[in-house]
């Protein structure tokens, strides 16, 4: 089984990473696909719009769940 | 898909492609079930809040990490299932893919056929020449290929225009009603009560929510691929929420009102009746070729997803799409046969992913604390975050299996069999709730005992 999620990895060591490179290069990769996997690691621990807080994200979910609940419980009343 | 190369950067488009799922033939399939329920409006209003209720769990379950690291949910459903349990979940969406794009190659070309039988004589056609569907099927699959094979921007650009086209005729065949029926009748339209599945006022709450949910929980294998091409989280929960409830709700409650008015549950009957057989055949017409958007964006997301299978990473993109689009060319031959068995099939579509749902939900929200680590889901290295024994979370595995086990002890989506503990919250949600928690319980049991120390993580051997 894995184990935890604890901890994080520094994506700049990722990317520098002999064995990380080497793993990759080894596996003759295209350049493209190897630098794609890099960068969603950088960009992910970036702070831009793609990847910021999901506050808004749950506070939305939270809304819509109570629209549809409401009017789940009033059909509810109602039969 | 990195940020800077996300297509969908602003919010209406987005909610065109979203709510194009929803906006198909099969809609007014769906709206002649919700009448059969008994009570129409019961089942219009409680199909909508199952649909929008669901489908906000989903958005949150596959869009957001789909979105946050620009994966398929195949992707990034290996954190939850393993590198290769997570092929049970692309088997999952490449059969729900091609087989709800078939169903609607099956649709438009009978119907087209039958429109072309009709156009030539006879007023309604009780016997289409199987020729000219084979004709029509190969013609609709070629077309399909030459659109797919141009990408996700051709996903786009056509739900921009067949959404839009839906929804308006939609809302002509409403007012349709409204000359033809009066308010008052719309108001009480219900079939005759022999007709309905059930008489219970609250059975028929139960299962009409019930409905909408299983539909939400189809849109799973859809969503990741999408929210993969979003620019902003603005575009996360009210575009897809509201995008795809809306224009379900929409479209399926004509098509209810339609049936319980008419009393006939084929849509091109009570077209016919509604608007005559020119403007009728016209409308029905339009329906069908507006399907390509829904046909196009099934093809191109099962495409994606096999592309996750490595002897096929490395085809061309237009042989891909062939490949997707090969069992629409038998289906060419056997669209009567596939509109049985398939539509059957399907009808447990939604089921399939109500513990997956679950289980994803817990693991990324709960047991990944909304973090994935992008490379690591592309290692079988016992080095990875996400290494299980075998490349198999069978822990996952069995809360899925149970899950849906206990789902078919509830309630049956084809024989519409329910247990008693289905009538009061139905099954989906309250299984999900469960599932998710037995798993989130299990998992920090189990890894309590035996955690793997992820910051060894130096060597990344990437499986591709």
């Amino acid at each position: 089984m894995s184990g935890s999620d604890a901890g994080a990895i520094d994506p700049e060591a990722l990317a520098t990473t002999k064995g990380f490179r080497t793993a990759v290069d080894s596996r003759r990769l295209e350049r493209v696909l190897r630098d794609t996997l890099l960068a969603m690691d950088s960009e992910e621990c970036s702070a831009g719009e793609t990847h910021g807080s999901i506050a808004r994200v749950i506070i939305e979910t939270i809304i819509w769940a109570l629209l549809s609940g409401s009017v789940w419980l009033l059909l509810a009343v109602l039969t | 898909m990195l940020g800077a190369n996300r297509i969908y950067t602003r919010v209406v488009p987005f909610t065109w492609t979203c709510a194009s799922f929803a906006c198909a033939s099969y809609a007014y399939l769906v709206g002649a079930s919700l009448a059969s329920i008994g009570n129409t409006w019961t089942a219009i209003l409680g199909y909508w809040a199952g649909t929008a209720l669901v489908m906000a769990i989903v958005a949150l379950t596959v869009g957001v990490p789909s979105f946050r690291y620009g994966i398929d949910t195949a992707d990034s459903a290996k954190s939850a299932l393993g590198v290769r349990g997570a092929l049970l979940l692309m088997v999952g969406i490449v059969f729900s893919c091609i087989g709800w794009g078939n169903v609607l190659v099956a649709m438009t070309t009978r119907t087209i056929a039958t429109l072309i039988t009709m156009s030539s004589g006879s007023a309604i056609a009780q016997s289409v020449d199987e020729n000219l569907v084979v004709l029509v099927g190969i013609g609709l699959v070629v077309s399909i290929w030459s659109l797919a094979a141009r990408g996700p921007q051709m996903v786009a650009g056509l739900s921009r225009w067949c959404v839009p086209g839906q929804l308006i005729l939609a809302l002509l065949l409403l007012i349709l009603l409204l000359l033809r029926y009066s308010t008052a009748t719309l108001l009480h339209a219900q079939i005759p009560p022999e007709r309905a599945i059930t008489l219970d006022p609250h059975l028929q709450l139960t299962l009409a929510i019930e409905f909408g949910m299983n539909n939400g929980f189809t849109m799973v294998p859809f969503l990741g691929g999408i929210a993969r091409l979003a620019a902003s989280r603005r575009m996360l929960v009210t575009p897809v929420v509201g995008g795809y409830s809306l224009g379900a709700g929409f479209i399926s409650g004509v098509a209810a009102l339609a049936t319980a008015a008419s009393g006939s549950t084929d849509p091109l009957q009570w077209l016919t009746t509604l608007a005559g057989p020119l403007l009728g055949g016209a409308i029905m017409l339009f329906l069908v070729v507006a399907n390509v958007a829904a046909l196009v964006a099934f093809i191109y997301l099962a495409a994606i997803s096999i592309q996750q299978l490595h002897p096929l990473s490395r085809l061309p993109w237009k042989w891909i799409i062939a490949l997707v689009l090969m069992p629409s060319l038998i289906v060419a031959f056997k669209t009567r046969a596939v509109l049985e068995a398939v539509m059957e099939l399907l009808t447990y579509n939604g089921v399939m992913f109500v513990g997956v749902t679950a289980v994803l939900f817990a693991d990324f929200y709960w047991v990944r604390r909304g973090r994935l680590r992008t490379a690591h889901l592309f290692t079988v290295s016992p080095n990875s975050a996400y290494y299980y024994t075998g490349g198999i979370n069978w822990l996952a595995m069995m809360v899925i299996l149970g899950t849906t086990v206990c789902y078919f002890e509830l309630f049956n989506p084809v024989s519409l069999v329910t247990a008693p503990a289905f009538r009061p919250l139905g099954a989906a949600l309250p299984l999900t709730i469960l599932a998710a928690a037995i798993y989130y319980v299990a998992t920090a049991l189990m890894h309590k005992s035996r955690a793997v120390p992820v910051d060894s993580v130096t060597c990344v051997e990437l499986k591709l």
